[in-house]
This record gives structure tokens, C-alpha cells and sequence, in this order.
């Protein structure tokens, strides 16, 4: 008996024990899940909510005894019409005109009445006013939208706008020599250049950049001229490249060098006659021949042109014996209402029959294309049309009957031919390739200064739906280098900045020794390569290559270029020298438009000039006449926002 | 006999306690969970009702800038707008023409 009494109290000392134990267990748990952080939550959000309510709600009449709205009415910057509105708006204002500390301080002296709990305001997560240095504990936050007008600008005055009528710009102009020879097996070959340069301009530099392939052993097989408005230059060419083909004890050589002719070089016109020659083969222009011309010029602000009829002239070519050249010409792609003509003036081109007694072809042409546009007589074939005679002198010399020498003026249609973008025009006269069937001169004649109509040329004619540039806009024209190595193939690429992301019209000059076709790709940062231009036959080498601007964009751009054999393959040894360049043409803006409002006419005007001299003059344009236009403004007022604004409220 | 009623009577009662308090503690967290809803929305709230009050306050100061840009472009570039009514549409909610 006593042994069970035992065990019920020790049952119920242990049930008294887990029931206790359970009860405190409910009352921790009733302690947690108390309500009390939350309800402090609630209070410090009115607190946060209220507070940005007083801000939204208060006028700043009702604060113009505070001590800094009041010294910003005195100093005029709050004026009576700013007095309405909200300190919200009033302090968003401030900030927004980077005046911070003002904006502090407004915020400081209204809030600073209550210090029960830290109070902080932040715009965009910027904090401008905070009454305790740092966030503790629970943060409320009450967020509001606002926005207004900037205090302190003028919403009523002057504004005007101002636009060049004259500016003086530099500038380069690239006068490009077509790839043309012939002068055969130690013969001359004479390319005389005449062109035209604007009279009122000031050079600064004229670089003539030489490509020529040209002999140095046998008599009159060498470089014999280069005159530049008949000063002799040819030894101060500094030849920068040189790859030499021996031929027994003879020697011929692709070369590529520079002269400085900027005494030589004026306005108005000047002629480049070049002489050479070359004991075996042939001589004649390598692809890269160009002269750069950089000069001051004034330039009237007008229109660009819609309609465009230029004339794309031949080099006068004389060659002993046969001639040719490779004109090339441009066509933009958005081009409407094309049509292009080809004009030549052939001279003493030798009258030939081939070994059967029939007429054979003198004179082909090939337009973008390796097939024939045109032969005057009998071809065996319509790709190279070499006549049926035997040799004369192995291996470049047929010995063909000649009957005589005639002079040919030929007038083409070329539009069906045309294409939008580079066109090549290649031009055989008694010789084709590695073959010559004349005996003495063929020339091509061309005079554009003295007799532009009975010379060689392409005219080419296409609209365009607006026009190139506007009113106000100024060309200038730049080149670049490529640089780097010599190669095949041959990358280029070049940084175009913002300041010349309009551009006009883009070129590539591809300077080569020996050379056979290319590819020619472009492409912008985020594009793929696109091929711009491939030769449609051998030699056909453009002296410059358009790309349409619209490849390119501000950032790194790309250029590639390849020269290839007719098959496809790689021409290893045909590199693509480092003198190559790209030539580009870009739009300045020579006008501004209104700016800010200003309390007087004088003020606004002399804002614009600034402006406009600032924004040419970082591309060196000086302006010569100004034509402002000025008017007043009224209510054009700034605006400041919209931003977030937050209001945060924690315990202190 | 007594001793095991009193002892199921304290059991009952203690058992009523912890379901009365565990009651109250799933009441308390759904209450909180409402209240900061209720924070939240209210704090939502707030920032729709100060979109719309300041929406006209906004454009006030957006439009008329708006159309002077558009002026001002028209006759620095010598061209109209093409199809003005969108481009001023992005001139005032974009800034941009």
C-alpha cells in the first residue's frame, strides 16, 4: 500500500511538472507573438508618411521666417510667384539645380521640430537631409513623386540661334592616278594628269604618293619624269617599298614611294606628267597612286546638292606600245534615275589584222566585268581577245599586220552595265593583259582643262531624294593610313568619334606593288563583314574603292582587304601595303539652335556665337559671317524631376 | 479516486490554457501579417496618389519645353517633323526627337 501511494505522487509530482513546464512554454511563445514591434512599425511609418504629408502640404509663404527662404527672397532668387509652392517642390528644385546645401538646409529647418525619432529625406536615393547620423534598427519609409519647375532660371527673356554664313575650313582632297600603263619591253609609257584645284585656298600640303612598276637598266627601261608643273621631282621621291623582278641582268621594280610637292602643287590648275619605262614587260601606275592635298578654303553655307552630273576623267595615257587604264567611278546606293556615259578619245591606235587577214580587235572594254562590253573587230574570244599572231618576241610581243593608224572618238551607253556602288571601266587599246600587238604610240587622250569635251571621260548622272547635306552643314574630308604591316589580306580598323558620326561619302585607296584582284569588306562594331567591292576582273583595280557610310558607326569600325587570283585562292605575294588609306568625308554642323533664356537680347546672342564658334572650332572651322536670329520667350519654364522622393523614419 | 479527478481536472484546465494561448499566437501572427499589408498598401498608395498629383504638375513644365525643342529643331535643321503628333508624344515622354 505504502509502495503504490509512492507512485501516484511521484505521477502527479511529474504531471504538475509537464504541465508547468507546457505553460511556460505558451507564455514565452504568447511573448514573441506579440504584436508590439509591429505596432512600433505602424507609429514610425505615420511618422515617415506624416512627415512627407507636411512637406507636400507645406507652402513656402509658410516658412518665409525661416532663416534661408527667408535670404533667398531677400536676394530675389524665390520670387512672389515661387512663394505657393510646395517646400517639397522648393527643395526638389534646389537639389535639382546641384545647390545641395540649400536644399539641407530648408529641409533641416522645417524638420528640425520634431526629435522623437531620426528623420532622413532622400531623392533618388541620395540623402539630403538626415537628422541623426546613422540608420538603426527598424526604417519605415514613405515614398513620394514629384516634380516642378527649377528655381532661378529665367522663364521669360531672349533666346537666339546663330548659323555660319562663311566659314574657313581645312581640308584634303585626294586626286586619286588610275591603275594604266603601257609602255612595252623597254619602251616609255607617258600618263600626264591635268586637274583642277579651287583658286581661293590656301595649301598647306600636297603629298604625291608614287606606284609605279617601272625598269632600271636598260636605256629609256627607268624612271625618266616626274614633273609636277614641270618641276622635275622624280629624284626626291623617297621610296618607301620596293619589290624587284630579275630578268637576266635586267631589272624591273614595283615601287611605292612619296614626295612632298607642296611648292610644287597650287591653285587653280596643275598638271603631273610621270615617264618610265621597263626593259622587259611593261611599265605602269600600281594601285595607291594618289596625290593628298590638305588646304584652307572658304566655303559659303548652301544646300547640298540632289542632282549630281560629274564627269570621272581618264588620265592622258601614252604608251609605246598600246595603252590602257582602269577608270572607276561611284555610284551611291540610294541613287535614283542612273544613267552613265563613257567617252573616249582614241589617238594613233595601230589598225592590226590577224594572221587570217581579218580586222582584229584594237580596242576593248570591259564595264564590271571580266567579259568584253565592247571590241572593234574580230576576237577569238570575249574575255582577253588576244588576236591570231604569231609572236614577235616572246612573250609579251604578237606580231600582227598593221595597216596603218587611226584615231577613234567611241560614245557608250553604260547604264545597263552600271552598278550602285564601284564601277570599273577598263580600257585596252593594241594590248591586253601581258600582250601588246601595236608597234608604235596608242594614247589615251584626255585634257579636262584645256579640252574637257574631246577628252576621255565617264559622266555619270543620278538623283538622290534629299539632299546630301543640309543648309548649315560643312564637309571636310580626311585621310587615314592604314599603318601596320604589309599583308595579305590586309586588316584596317579605325575609331570614329561622335563629333564625325555623319559621313558623306567613305573611300578606300589600296596601295599595292604587284597586284591581280581584291575583296574589299567593311563592317562596324556590331555588324558582320560586308563586301563592299570585288573585282570583276583581273587589273581591275579601282584607284578608289566607295563604301557606303552607312557601314559605319561611332565606335571601332573594320576594313579588310584581299587580293586574290582569278580562281579564288590567296595571292600570297601580292601584298596590301600599309600605305593604303581611308578617306572619309564628314558633316559639322555650322548652326545652333536656341539655347538658354537670358535677361537681355546682347547676353543671348553672344551665348549662340560662343556656342557655335565653340562647336566648329573643335573641328577647325574658323567663322567668317555670322547671321543671328534672336526673339524673346515667355513661360518656357525648366523643369527639375520627376524624382522619387523618401522619406525615412527610424527609433532613435 | 479524488486524487485522479483533481489530477484530470488540472490536466483539462491546462489543456484549455495552451489551446486558448495557442489560439491567441496564430490570431497575433495573422494580425501582423495584415498590419504590415496594410503598412504596404497604404505606403503604395501614397506613392499612386502622388504620381497622379504630380502628373499635371509635370507636364505643365514638360509640354511647353516639349513644343520649344520641336521649334527650335525644325528651324536649326530646316525640316519639318514627320508625323509631328508622335514625335512630340517622344519629345515629352522620352526627351528625345
Amino acid at each position: 500500500m505504502e509502495m503504490k501511494k509512492g507512485i501516484v505522487f511521484s505521477l502527479d509530482a511529474i504531471l504538475s511538472l509537464t504541465i508547468v513546464i507546457l505553460l511556460v512554454a505558451a507564455l514565452l511563445l504568447l511573448r514573441y507573438q506579440s504584436l508590439i514591434p509591429e505596432k512600433k512599425y505602424e507609429q514610425i511609418g505615420y511618422i515617415a508618411s506624416d512627415t512627407l504629408n507636411i512637406l507636400t502640404e507645406l507652402k513656402v509663404y509658410e516658412i518665409k521666417e525661416n532663416p534661408t527662404v527667408k535670404e533667398l527672397i531677400n536676394s530675389k532668387i524665390i520670387r512672389e510667384e515661387d512663394l505657393n509652392r510646395s517646400v517639397l517642390d522648393l527643395i526638389g528644385s534646389f537639389w535639382g539645380g546641384k545647390n545641395y546645401t540649400i536644399a539641407e538646409n530648408i529641409t533641416r529647418e522645417v524638420l528640425q521640430f520634431y526629435n522623437f525619432s531620426c528623420l532622413r529625406l532622400d531623392i533618388e536615393d541620395e540623402k539630403i537631409y538626415s537628422s541623426c547620423d546613422e540608420i538603426s534598427g527598424e526604417v519605415a519609409v514613405s515614398s513620394m513623386i514629384e516634380s516642378g519647375y527649377e528655381v532661378g532660371k529665367p522663364i521669360s527673356g531672349y533666346i537666339a540661334r546663330a548659323w555660319a554664313r562663311k566659314v574657313r575650313k581645312n581640308t584634303t582632297e585626294i586626286i586619286p592616278f588610275l591603275p594604266e600603263g603601257s609602255g612595252w619591253t623597254g619602251n616609255k609609257l607617258i600618263v600626264t594628269k591635268k586637274f583642277s584645284l579651287p583658286t581661293e585656298i590656301t595649301i598647306y600640303n600636297a603629298l604625291l604618293w608614287v606606284s609605279i612598276h617601272f625598269g632600271t637598266t636598260q636605256n629609256q627601261a627607268e624612271f625618266q619624269n616626274l614633273k609636277v608643273n614641270g618641276w622635275q621631282k622624280k629624284n626626291d621621291v623617297v621610296w618607301v617599298y620596293k619589290e624587284e623582278s630579275y630578268y637576266g641582268t635586267e631589272v624591273t621594280t614595283a615601287a611605292y614611294g612619296y614626295v612632298d610637292v607642296s611648292k610644287e602643287i597650287f591653285p587653280g590648275n596643275n598638271t603631273i606628267e610621270l615617264e618610265i619605262g621597263t626593259p622587259n614587260y611593261h611599265s605602269h601606275i600600281h594601285p595607291g597612286m594618289r596625290l593628298v592635298v590638305t588646304y584652307s578654303l572658304t566655303q559659303e553655307s548652301k544646300e547640298g546638292e540632289k542632282i549630281f552630273k560629274r564627269r570621272f576623267y581618264f588620265d592622258d595615257v601614252e604608251g609605246y606600245s598600246g595603252s590602257w587604264a582602269t577608270a572607276s567611278f561611284f555610284i551611291p546606293e540610294n541613287a535614283k534615275n542612273v544613267s552613265t556615259r563613257l567617252h573616249l578619245n582614241l589617238i594613233d591606235l595601230e589598225d592590226t589584222f590577224d594572221s587570217y587577214g581579218r580586222n582584229s580587235s584594237d580596242i576593248l572594254i570591259y564595264v564590271n566585268s571580266k567579259y568584253l562590253f565592247f571590241n572593234d573587230s574580230f576576237c577569238p574570244d570575249n574575255e582577253t581577245c588576244y588576236p591570231s599572231c604569231p609572236w614577235k618576241r616572246w612573250p609579251y610581243e604578237y606580231k600582227c599586220d598593221i595597216k596603218g593608224t587611226k584615231n577613234v572618238s567611241l560614245d557608250f551607253d553604260i547604264t545597263n552595265v552600271t552598278i550602285n556602288g564601284t564601277n570599273v571601266v577598263s580600257v585596252y587599246v593594241n594590248c591586253y593583259g601581258d600582250r601588246h600587238w601595236g608597234d608604235k604610240r596608242s594614247r589615251i587622250y584626255s585634257d579636262p582643262i584645256s579640252d574637257p569635251e574631246n577628252s576621255s571621260y565617264i559622266e555619270v548622272y543620278y538623283e538622290l531624294d534629299e539632299p546630301v547635306y543640309g543648309y548649315g552643314e560643312i564637309d571636310i574630308t580626311r585621310e587615314m593610313i592604314y599603318g601596320g604591316d604589309h599583308s595579305n589580306p590586309k586588316n584596317f580598323n579605325f575609331t570614329l568619334s561622335e563629333s564625325k558620326a555623319k559621313l558623306l561619302n567613305t573611300f578606300t585607296h589600296v596601295a599595292q606593288g604587284f597586284s591581280c584582284m581584291i575583296n574589299v569588306s567593311a563592317r562596324n562594331s556590331t555588324s558582320t563583314f560586308k563586301t563592299v567591292f570585288i573585282s570583276p576582273s583581273v587589273r581591275a583595280i579601282p584607284a578608289s574603292v566607295f563604301i557606303e557610310p552607312k557601314i559605319f558607326s561611332p565606335g571601332i569600325n573594320y576594313l579588310r582587304v584581299v587580293d586574290f587570283q582569278p580562281g579564288g585562292s590567296l595571292s600570297p605575294g601580292n601584298l596590301i601595303l600599309n600605305y593604303s588609306s581611308f578617306e572619309y568625308t564628314y558633316l559639322i554642323k555650322a548652326l545652333v539652335g536656341y539655347g538658354k533664356v537670358f535677361n537681355t537680347s546682347q547676353q543671348a546672342v553672344e551665348d549662340a556665337v560662343e556656342r557655335l564658334k565653340e562647336q566648329v572650332g573643335a573641328e577647325g572651322i574658323s567663322v567668317e559671317e555670322i547671321e543671328i536670329e534672336n526673339k524673346t520667350v515667355q513661360g518656357i519654364r525648366y523643369l527639375w524631376g520627376p524624382s522619387l522622393f523618401k522619406v525615412l523614419a527610424w527609433e532613435r | 479516486m479524488k486524487g485522479i479527478m483533481f489530477s484530470v481536472i488540472i490536466i483539462v484546465l491546462a489543456g484549455a490554457i495552451i489551446a486558448g494561448i495557442i489560439y491567441h499566437s496564430v490570431l497575433i501572427s495573422t494580425h501582423r501579417e495584415r498590419l504590415l499589408v496594410e503598412i504596404r498598401a497604404s505606403e503604395m498608395h501614397n506613392l499612386y496618389k502622388s504620381i497622379l498629383r504630380d502628373f499635371d504638375k509635370a507636364i505643365d513644365v514638360i509640354a511647353p519645353r516639349a513644343i520649344s525643342s520641336a521649334i527650335s529643331y525644325v528651324v536649326t535643321n530646316g525640316i519639318g517633323l514627320d508625323e509631328a503628333d508622335k514625335r512630340l508624344e517622344e519629345l515629352i515622354i522620352n526627351g528625345t526627337l
